[in-house]
């Protein structure tokens, strides 16, 4: 799909081309909120919410700006989160109702690898927020940390220190320091 | 530089994210240090432990819940304009929506999945082809009809609608779209000398224009109201057993016409697009609403949906009305009862034909309509 050509007809109004943009990044929108929230019914309305908002602003956006849409998505996506916490005010854990990845061997235990995606899982969500976007954005989503900034809108600088407290915060974590 | 310092650049360093200068540092520093060895080894074992995530459950696909949402919010914000608006819209639209209403409506038991697919199987339509059989009795005469409505549906602007009734009296009319050209052709038989007959003018034949992308308008009374007003005004909705309908497990619903509500909304519509409707259009719309206020004393649907992929396979509707005619001899109280009954096929090859000789000129008893009043 040419992502400029969908922009330009998604502000003419057109529909398809809005759907092609959703088939284009929704997963990754919702890996992502997935990811960050550790709840598939909470990344699902996060992630709707975030197409939605897309939906309404793109077409009202400088039709001169060049819109790169993949980090303008994360960055609507990575507010909805936070809206969403600030609203709530609460801390999210991982769910571990979700667990239809468990893959399970031939004598009924769940794989070690899946274990330990679990555990990293659930370590991730103890991490500060702040410091939890930069590290899926980085290592789950594959983003540089000068993509990170610029889709959060922060220094490349801060971007740097987020990503290193947080992997030591995950180290510790992950190693029994800390549960809070 | 001392250890402490050297976190920050261990951590860009495990994740490839140091310049060139900044990794001769860091590279210098890891030869004569073994605790900075150590650290680094854990920067790295946390970012492949953190980049297994990339790995997730399948997740859902939310394309159907977001295109839902656009829609509907697309319908509630966009004026109403009548005759724009149906001749642009597209079937999968009107569809889209009209299953929305009947999910609000708590039509369906398990909303989530159901609504998903139901959107999910509209987005799958590219052709319908809808036949209906509408019979009607009068029970002070005894007089009965039968009349058919044959409609292939192949996008906006491609569609050929056949009415006809092979009774006592018969008579044709079909309307034929294709190639940016509305043909019609009519032949209504010995009605045609009857003054009582409804003459086909440009305004019935707007209508039918107007309904061809709607895959469902119960009558000539409701034909100002699209697919959705029809199922937004539903009420008393029943669960009924699931049923087999040529050889497809039917969810199969049953719910009453709310008169009042249907009323307010084709009456809205009319005032929304009074300005753009002549002065005998609107007397014509305002009463087919008086006899359906007046008259309709039961108006109920059916509707069965096919399990397998969420499509409106029948709908049969039943009315009853009751009205009083008035005639030189005085007047009297006419009861007539209908059924409608109207099966649809989906995504068959549709082939739409122009009413046309090989050199172009117009079959016999067809018509080039070719004053559609503006959009």
């Amino acid at each position: 799909m040419d992502e400029s050509l969908a922009i330009t007809s998604l502000r003419a109004g057109n529909l398809d081309a809005f759907g092609g943009i959703v088939d284009l990044y929704q997963p990754q929108i919702m890996r992502y909120l997935y990811r960050l929230t550790g709840d598939v019914e909470l990344a699902k309305d996060l992630t709707q919410d975030t197409f939605v908002q897309a939906f309404e602003s793109i077409p009202k956006m400088d039709q001169n700006s060049q819109l790169q849409l993949k980090p303008w998505l994360f960055r609507v996506a990575t507010n909805k989160a936070m809206q969403y916490y600030r609203r709530k005010k609460i801390i999210p854990f991982i769910h571990l109702g979700y667990n239809r990845d468990i893959n399970t061997s031939d004598n009924g235990d769940p794989s070690r690898e899946v274990i330990e995606r679990l555990s990293v899982e659930a370590v991730l969500c103890r991490i500060a927020v702040q410091q939890r976007t930069c590290l899926i954005l980085h290592f789950v989503e594959g983003f540089k940390y000068r993509e990170i900034a610029k889709t959060l809108g922060i220094s490349e600088d801060a971007v740097r220190m987020r990503v290193m407290r947080g992997q030591q915060a995950f180290r510790k974590i992950y190693s029994g320091g800390d549960t809070k | 530089m001392n250890c402490r310092d050297m976190d920050k650049l261990l951590s860009s360093y495990a994740n490839n994210e140091l310049d060139n200068k900044q990794t001769d540092i860091v590279v210098k520093h890891l030869e004569s240090c073994a605790r900075c060895r150590e650290n680094l080894k854990q920067f790295v074992e946390s970012g492949r432990q953190i980049m297994s995530l990339q790995q997730t459950p399948p997740l859902p696909d939310v394309k159907p819940s977001i295109m839902s949402r656009i829609i509907m919010r697309d319908v509630k914000v966009r004026p109403r304009k009548m005759v724009r608006k149906v001749l642009i819209a597209l079937p999968v639209t009107l569809i889209a929506v009209a299953l929305l209403a009947l999910q609000l409506l708590g039509f369906f038991t398990s909303p989530s999945g159901i609504i998903s697919k139901a959107y999910a199987a509209t987005q799958k339509i590219t052709t319908y082809h809808s036949s209906q059989k509408t019979e009607m009795s009068y029970q002070d005469s005894g007089v009965s009809s039968v009349s058919y409505q044959e409609k292939d549906y192949d996008g906006p602007g491609n569609y050929h609608i056949k009415l006809f009734s092979n009774g006592p009296s018969p008579w044709q009319f079909e309307v034929t779209g294709v190639n940016g050209q509305i043909y019609y052709y009519q032949d209504m038989g010995s009605l045609a000398a009857n003054p009582a007959t409804l003459a086909l003018n440009t305004d019935s034949i707007n209508q039918l224009i107007q309904t061809a992308p709607q895959l469902f308008s119960a009558s000539a009374i409701f034909q100002m109201a699209n697919t959705d007003d029809m199922f937004n005004s539903l009420t008393k909705v029943k669960k009924l057993d699931d049923e087999n309908l040529d050889g497809l497990t039917c969810l199969h619903y049953q719910a009453t016409q709310d008169k009042e509500k249907l009323i307010a909304q084709l009456e809205e519509i009319l005032n929304q697009n009074s300005s753009s409707l002549s002065q005998k259009q609107r007397d014509s719309y305002k009463s087919a609403i008086d006899l359906f206020r007046n008259s309709v004393t039961e108006f109920q649907y059916e509707i069965w949906i096919s399990k397998d992929d969420y499509l409106i396979r029948q709908i049969i509707l039943t009315t009853k009305m009751r009205y009083t005619q008035t005639l030189s001899s005085g007047t009297r109280t006419i009861e007539s009862s209908g059924v409608a009954t109207v099966n649809y096929r989906y995504n068959e090859p549709v082939i739409i034909q122009a009413p046309l000789t090989d050199a172009g000129e117009l079959l016999p008893g067809w018509y080039l309509y070719s004053n559609l009043p503006a959009q």
